[in-house]
C-alpha cells in the first residue's frame, strides 16, 4: 500500500497548494473502464504463471476487465504539471490498483526556437510509436506490439529525463529535432521476464513495484522489475526527427547499467543487466492512412555466483492502419526472438515467434469506445517443454471485443 | 484568432501593423500561447476562456504561434504595412477595390515552397476590372493530416 499512500498524499498536498496560489487552471483529469468478452486458446499468460504469448490463456475465455483507469493532470503555475496515471486490471498482481506513471514536467518556453522539457518521476522512455493515445495505450489495436509489451511488462524510467527541441516548424522550417536522455534507477530487474518468459503480445502494463509472474510458479516465477540492487543509475539516449508532423523518426540507446553479478539475498533475485537499442519511423498519410515500423535489438545478461547467462532478444514489427471516420482498421506482424547462451555451452530460454493481429475499433464520440481484435501468435519456446507447460511449437488465439467508457475534462475534449 | 480543438481558429490572419488580435481558448483543456518570431515575441500564460486583454502587433512581419502542451498547434499572423491587404478565399482568390495606378504584389502562404522573391510581381490598374494571376511552380508542402484525433499525441 505504501507505493499507493504516497502518490495520494502528494496528490492532495500539491491541490492544496494550488487552491492556495489562486492561478491554477483546474486539473484534467479522465476515468475510464474498459470491459472485454475474451475467447482464447492457449497456454496460461505470464502473468499467472504461464507461458503464453497473450494477455489470457488457458481457461479464461469470458468476460474480463480490461483496464479501469484515472488519471490526472494538474498544472502548477505556470511551466510546471503533475501527471499521474492510476489502473487496475483486475488480475493477481500484488498491487491491485497502482500507477503505470507519475511525473513532474517542467517545460518552459521555447526560447530562440529551442525548449526543454525536463521529466521527474516514473515514466515511459521515448520508444513506442503506436501507442500515443492516452494511457500509453494504442489508437491502432487493443493489444501492443512484441516490443511495446515488453515495455509494458518490464521497462519503466524512475528518475529524470531531458529532452531538448529544435522547433524547426515554428520557425519556418520542415523539421523538429528533439534529443532526449535520462538518467534513472529502480529498474535492475528488467530482462528477467524476457528472458525467461520470452516476447508476448499484450496490452498488460506492470505498474509501478508492481509483478510480472506468479510466485514460485517456473521459469519466470514473480519477477519485479522495479527494484535497485547496486546503486548504479542506468541510462539512455535518444533522438527524435519529425517531418512537416507526417513522419517520426525515432532512435533510443537504453543501459540499466545493471551489476550483472549482483544478489539480493532476501529476494534471492539477481540484477539483469539490459541494453538495447530501438528504432522506429511512423508515417501520417493522406485519407487516414497510417504506417509504422519498430526494430529493437539487445541483450540481458546474469552473472551470479560466478556463473554467466546472457540472453540477446530482437524484435520488429509493421503495422498499417486505415481510418474512415470513427472507424479505425489495422493489421499488424511482429517478429520475436530470444536466444539463450550459458557459459557451459548449453542453450536455455530461446523463443523465436511471430505474432499477426488485426483489430478494427470504433469510437462513435469523447465517451464510447468499441473493438474487436483478432491475434495469433505462433512461437517455438524451449522453456515451455523444459518446464511442463505444453509442446516447444504452440499456436494461441485470442479474439476480444472490447467496450470502454471514459469520463472526464480530457476525454471531452478529444 | 479562437483555439478550437486544439487548432488555431483561423490557422492565418493577416492584419494592418498596429493592429491588436484577442486570442480567446475554446477547448476544454488549456492552452499556452508563444511566439517566438523576430517580429512578435510574446507568450500567454496558461489559459481557458477569454482572460486576456488583445495583443498588439506594432512590427511588420510574419509571427509564427505555437501552444507549449500541444506542439501540432502551429499558426501564422502576417502583419503588414500594405494599403491593401487580406486572405485568398479558398479557391486561391482575392480582389480589392483600389485606385488606378502601379502597384507592387506579393503572395505568401505557410506551405509554399518558393521563395518570397518568386512570389512578387507588379500590376498597373488602368481600368474597372483588372486580373492578375501567379502560379506556384512547385508544389505545396504537405499539409498536417486531416481528422486525426488530437488525443494521438500524448506520448
Amino acid at each position: 500500500m505504501g507505493s499507493l499512500l504516497k502518490p495520494a498524499s502528494f496528490l492532495a498536498a500539491v491541490l492544496a497548494a494550488m487552491s492556495a496560489a489562486g492561478h491554477a487552471t483546474a486539473a484534467d483529469w479522465e476515468a475510464d473502464l474498459d470491459g472485454r468478452l475474451v475467447s482464447v486458446n492457449g497456454p496460461l499468460p505470464i502473468i499467472d504463471g504461464g507461458l503464453g504469448n497473450t494477455r489470457f490463456g488457458a481457461d479464461q475465455s469470458g468476460l474480463h476487465l480490461g483496464r479501469a483507469r484515472f488519471a490526472i493532470t494538474q498544472n502548477l503555475g505556470e511551466v510546471w504539471s503533475l501527471s499521474l496515471d492510476a489502473s487496475s486490471w483486475g488480475d493477481h498482481d500484488k498491487i491491485p490498483v497502482g500507477l503505470t506513471e507519475g511525473y513532474l514536467l517542467w517545460r518552459p518556453y521555447p526560447r530562440a526556437g529551442y525548449r526543454l522539457r525536463v521529466k521527474t518521476g516514473a515514466f515511459y522512455a521515448p520508444v513506442s510509436l503506436e501507442n500515443r493515445a492516452s494511457g500509453w495505450e494504442s489508437p491502432y489495436t487493443l493489444s501492443y506490439s512484441a516490443i511495446d509489451s515488453w515495455l509494458a511488462q518490464e521497462v519503466r524510467t524512475i528518475g529524470a529525463e531531458a529532452q531538448i527541441d529544435w522547433l524547426g516548424r515554428h520557425s519556418g522550417h520542415d523539421f523538429d529535432i528533439g534529443l532526449t536522455g535520462a538518467v534513472f534507477g529502480w529498474n535492475d530487474s528488467a530482462g528477467a521476464a524476457i528472458a525467461t518468459g520470452g516476447f508476448t503480445v499484450t496490452d498488460r502494463q506492470s505498474v509501478l513495484w508492481g509483478r510480472v509472474g506468479k510466485p514460485g510458479v517456473q521459469p519466470v516465477r514473480a519477477a519485479e522489475p522495479f527494484r535497485e540492487m547496486d546503486a548504479r543509475a542506468g541510462v539512455y539516449g535518444g533522438l527524435e526527427a519529425r517531418y512537416l508532423d507526417r513522419l517520426v523518426l525515432r532512435f533510443l540507446h537504453y543501459d540499466n547499467r545493471a551489476d550483472p553479478t549482483a544478489v539480493d539475498f532476501v529476494s534471492h533475485t539477481v540484477a539483469w543487466d539490459t541494453t538495447f537499442n530501438s528504432a522506429g519511423l511512423r508515417f501520417d498519410g493522406d485519407r487516414g492512412w497510417t504506417g509504422i515500423f519498430q526494430w529493437m535489438s539487445g541483450t540481458t545478461h546474469i552473472s551470479p555466483h560466478g556463473a554467466d547467462e546472457r540472453w540477446p532478444f530482437r524484435a520488429r514489427y509493421v503495422l498499417l492502419s486505415k481510418r474512415f471516420g470513427n472507424h479505425t482498421v489495422s493489421a499488424r506482424f511482429d517478429w520475436f526472438a530470444v536466444d539463450g547462451f550459458r557459459d557451459d555451452g548449453e542453450d536455455d530460454g530461446w523463443q523465436t515467434g511471430h505474432a499477426s493481429t488485426a483489430a478494427y475499433i470504433f469510437q462513435p464520440n469523447a465517451r464510447w469506445k468499441f473493438a474487436l481484435e483478432w491475434v495469433h501468435v505462433v512461437s517455438t519456446s524451449y522453456n515451455r517443454e523444459e518446464f511442463g507447460q505444453g509442446d516447444a511449437i504452440d499456436s494461441q488465439t485470442q479474439v476480444q471485443l472490447a467496450v470502454r467508457y471514459a469520463l472526464g475534462s480530457k476525454s471531452l475534449s478529444e | 484568432m479562437d483555439q478550437v480543438n486544439r487548432t488555431f481558429e483561423p490557422d492565418l490572419l493577416v492584419i494592418p501593423v498596429h493592429s491588436e488580435v484577442t486570442f480567446p481558448n475554446s477547448d476544454t483543456v488549456s492552452h499556452q500561447i508563444y511566439s517566438f518570431s523576430p517580429a512578435k515575441r510574446f507568450q500567454l500564460p496558461l489559459y481557458r476562456g477569454k482572460p486576456y486583454p488583445p495583443t498588439r502587433f506594432d512590427q511588420v512581419g510574419l509571427v509564427t504561434l505555437g501552444c507549449n502542451i500541444h506542439d501540432e498547434m502551429l499558426a501564422y499572423v502576417f502583419v503588414t504595412d500594405a494599403p491593401f491587404f487580406g486572405r485568398t478565399a479558398a479557391d486561391g482568390t482575392w480582389s480589392a477595390e483600389v485606385p488606378n495606378g502601379r502597384y507592387r504584389v506579393s503572395i505568401w502562404h505557410p506551405r509554399a515552397r518558393e521563395e518570397d522573391k518568386d512570389l512578387r510581381s507588379e500590376v498597373t490598374i488602368t481600368n474597372a476590372d483588372e486580373t492578375l494571376t501567379l502560379h506556384l511552380v512547385r508544389p505545396l508542402k504537405a499539409a498536417p493530416p486531416e481528422g486525426r484525433p488530437h488525443s494521438w499525441d500524448r506520448y
